[in-house]
């Protein structure tokens, strides 16, 4: 049997730790509460007047709104919250929006939420099949895509594999996985168990889409239609391609792979004569590329007060210029034009 | 239905036959270790739960990133530290204090996570370090647990313990996302304070209860053998070569929960729920286990559990799609390996191994075995990716059958080595 002194001396131990996890729970929680007294937009700042007609983003200030669904409007500066939703990923346009969230828990599942962009309203969700990525609406509202990283599929753990699934917004069903496409490259249908999509981009026609296809190693762009089910593979090593508004580029990430890592260069290609210009910004950026208007494009930056928050940066998207800081405190910005 | 009464049956056993060989076969050592396993668990499974969460969703580490991480957490508890540190135990028999600096390293760590803020080297090191000190404890608390018990109890007391210890690990969720709601879903910083917090309660556990010098009970002491003279013991060699090779034909936990739930249609949302029903299972049948394998042999349970493994595979195999109640019975079978095999094959190590170099023979045994899963992961991930998936069952079933009958016979021929 444990001595007396011992048993006593454990119980001590275990009352002061209690304490100094309930101490730990009160501050965390009044500490969020005082955030929210303060002047919530006070991160989210926008440093350039808003052309567009609105702008959606996953607002990443600290405090008690971390993570929300947020937006801005033309010509004005205060930011306006969804009533309900959280992203980790949003994309809007055409009147209808994509919200990923995360609901966590003891079990932390995934759902992608369909809302109406003028009454707020959530008209339909998918059950999502791993943390979420990458989202696109299609220019008219209808369609609609998703990225997810789906764990353990691949060995040890240290290979992640992705699931991208389109959507009918419309009538609020699941299209298609993209792993249940033809692909084709030069003229011949090529199959691998290792294929893995992601970052898919519409073109106005609603029909027509680019995504990328990566497969031992290597990431192609893939130009993909939805009635035929078919991918055919247009070019190599773009990754989470962006097609401009007026269709006529793509701006993409271009991996290099270090030593110590994973490096992103952003880079615009000219679909028609395959002309390649790398934009004016030298930091690895991780992300997919959204256009603001024809001439420029936006994309977000970790702050480096902490991985957590996010800028928004702005770029020309002719490789001139340099890098320019646009809503702070934002993640996965959507332009409505 | 058969499993309740299964169930019923042996909860009846156990009452008839229980508590007064319970209380003298289970030193207060044993039950301390217990205590000090079961609070270490729900700190660090609390961290674990919560990890890809923490990387992905908050911190945005890039999948490339996350592997990483994530390839440390898994990789380095095959430290071959842990034999160094085994080795100094053994020779001045304080396993307490070498047990304590694994218990030790991992609070610490927890501290490191909230010290590393966002940078993911930082994350990647504190995770490292963490497993580390999963590697250098494991194995002088089992040889505490084996020497401050008689070796007709064995297969009891490491189930005693394992039950212990599994039912902080269902807890740790439980408590992180209890926290997390209570106290608002992104704080991550005081929500590893906490962890630290409840690990300090474990390493005091340890300090307070557990004698800084663990009597042998029965064996005698073997100290000033040279350490060669073990690991040449025909009997040492066999299990570590079957313990080793039946690692290598074990299919990892996460591979099997994605089999079980593409197979079966459940929601993805509910994988985590495969888990619990496994610790669950394990948790609850650990004690029955290790008192079955006492009274009927170590070696027979613990081959009867990898019996079992091979069943799951079978019923993986040969069906296109899982009903829920052969879903759940796979999930419960998986508890019940563990059950059989986990604890039961530190017994059966720690009768086999001289009481002087104890902690070296379990610490490489711990080694194999870890070296052995890792093979495995590998090999399975490159047959499922290369040939398919029944292809990589086929392989994994044909091999674990093969393994099992050899195991069978060589671990009964040393039984009494």
């Amino acid at each position: 049997m444990p001595d007396r002194r011992a048993t006593l001396l454990f119980a001590g131990i275990c009352a002061a730790c209690l304490a100094g996890i309930v101490l730990i729970a009160v501050w965390t929680r009044m500490h969020a509460v005082s955030g929210h007294h303060g002047s919530p937009s006070e991160r989210a700042q926008l440093h350039q007047p808003l052309a567009a007609g609105r702008l959606y983003f996953r607002y990443t200030g600290m405090g008690p709104d971390y993570g929300r669904l947020a937006f801005l409007d033309h010509h004005k500066t205060a930011i306006n919250y969804h009533p309900d939703l959280s992203c980790e990923a949003v994309h809007a346009s055409g009147g209808r929006g994509l919200c990923l969230s995360a609901d966590r828990g003891v079990m932390t599942t995934y759902t992608a939420y369909v809302f109406d962009m003028s009454t707020h309203e959530v008209l339909g969700e998918f059950q999502l099949s791993g943390a979420p990525s990458r989202t696109r609406v299609s220019p008219g509202g209808r369609i609609a895509a998703s990225t997810v990283f789906v764990t353990g599929h691949s060995y040890a753990s240290v290979d992640f594999s992705t699931q991208t699934m389109l959507y009918d917004l419309v009538a609020l069903e699941p299209i298609a996985d993209l792993e249940t496409f033809t692909v084709v490259r030069d003229g011949e249908t090529i199959s691998r168990a290792d294929f893995n999509f992601w970052g898919v981009t519409f073109l106005p026609d609603e029909q027509v889409f680019y995504a990328t296809l990566s497969s031992a190693g290597e990431h192609h762009l893939v130009k993909g239609d939805i009635p035929s089910r078919t991918a055919i593979v247009i070019h190599d090593q773009v990754e989470c391609p962006s097609v401009s508004p007026d269709g006529t580029r793509v701006a993409y990430k271009r991996r290099t792979t270090l030593p110590g890592g994973v490096s992103w260069d952003l880079h615009v290609l000219r679909l028609g004569d395959g002309q390649d210009v790398a934009l004016a910004d030298k930091r690895s950026i991780d992300d997919q590329l959204e256009w603001l208007d024809d001439e420029h494009v936006l994309y977000s930056v970790p702050d480096k007060s902490s991985p957590a928050v996010t800028n928004v940066w702005t770029n020309r998207a002719d490789g001139s210029g340099t890098a320019e800081l646009f809503l702070d405190g934002a993640y996965s910005p959507a332009v409505v034009r | 239905m058969y499993q309740n009464d299964l169930f019923e049956r042996l909860r009846a056993n156990a009452a008839r036959s229980g508590t007064r060989s319970f209380r003298s076969a289970i030193s207060p050592t044993v039950w301390a270790l217990g205590l000090t396993s079961f609070l270490t668990d729900i700190s660090s499974e609390m961290v674990t739960s919560v990890l890809p969460v923490y990387l992905f969703n908050y911190l945005r580490l890039s999948p490339v990133q996350f592997g990483a991480v994530d390839a440390v957490y898994n990789g380095l508890s095959v430290a071959l530290i842990a034999v160094v540190v085994g080795i100094a135990a053994d020779r001045t028999r304080r396993y307490k204090a070498a047990a304590a600096t694994g218990y030790g390293l991992s609070a610490v760590c927890k501290l490191l996570l909230i010290a590393a803020g966002g940078t993911w080297t930082g994350i990647m090191a504190a995770v490292g370090l963490d497993r580390l000190g999963k590697g250098i404890r494991t194995a002088p608390r089992d040889a505490m647990i084996s020497l401050s018990t008689s070796k007709h109890d064995m297969g009891l007391a490491f189930g005693v313990h394992r039950a212990m210890d599994s039912a902080g690990a269902l807890l740790g969720p439980v408590v992180a996302f209890a926290f997390l709601m209570v106290v608002g879903s992104n704080s991550f910083s005081g929500l590893w304070l906490v962890s630290f917090l409840i690990a300090v309660t474990g390493l005091s556990a340890l300090w307070l209860f557990v004698p800084r010098i663990v009597q042998a009970r029965e064996t005698a002491d073997t100290r000033n053998q040279p350490f060669i003279s073990t690991v040449r013991m025909p009997g040492f060699i066999a299990l570590l070569l079957c313990g080793t090779l039946l690692a290598m034909c074990t299919v990892s936990d996460a591979f099997l929960y994605v089999l079980i739930q593409e197979k079966s249609n459940i929601g993805f949302g509910y994988v985590p729920l495969f888990y619990v029903a496994t610790a669950a299972t394990f948790m609850l049948f650990a004690v029955s286990a290790g008192k079955l394998a006492d009274r009927f042999g170590l070696q027979r349970i613990f081959i009867m559990g990898y019996c079992l493994l091979v069943v799951i595979y079978a019923l993986l195999l040969s069906s296109q799609s899982l009903s829920g109640v052969l879903s759940v019975a796979c999930l419960v079978m998986l508890g019940l390996f563990y059950a059989a095999t986990e604890g039961v094959l530190m017994a059966m190590a720690s009768l086999l191994i001289p009481a002087g170099h104890r902690t070296t023979g379990l610490a490489l045994l711990l080694t194999g075995v870890g070296l052995g899963k890792f093979t495995s992961s590998l090999m399975f991930g490159w047959l499922w990716q290369s040939g398919g998936i029944d292809l990589a069952l086929t392989v994994f079933v044909a091999a674990c059958v093969v393994t099992v009958v050899v195991s069978h016979f060589v671990l009964f021929r040393f039984r009494h080595a």
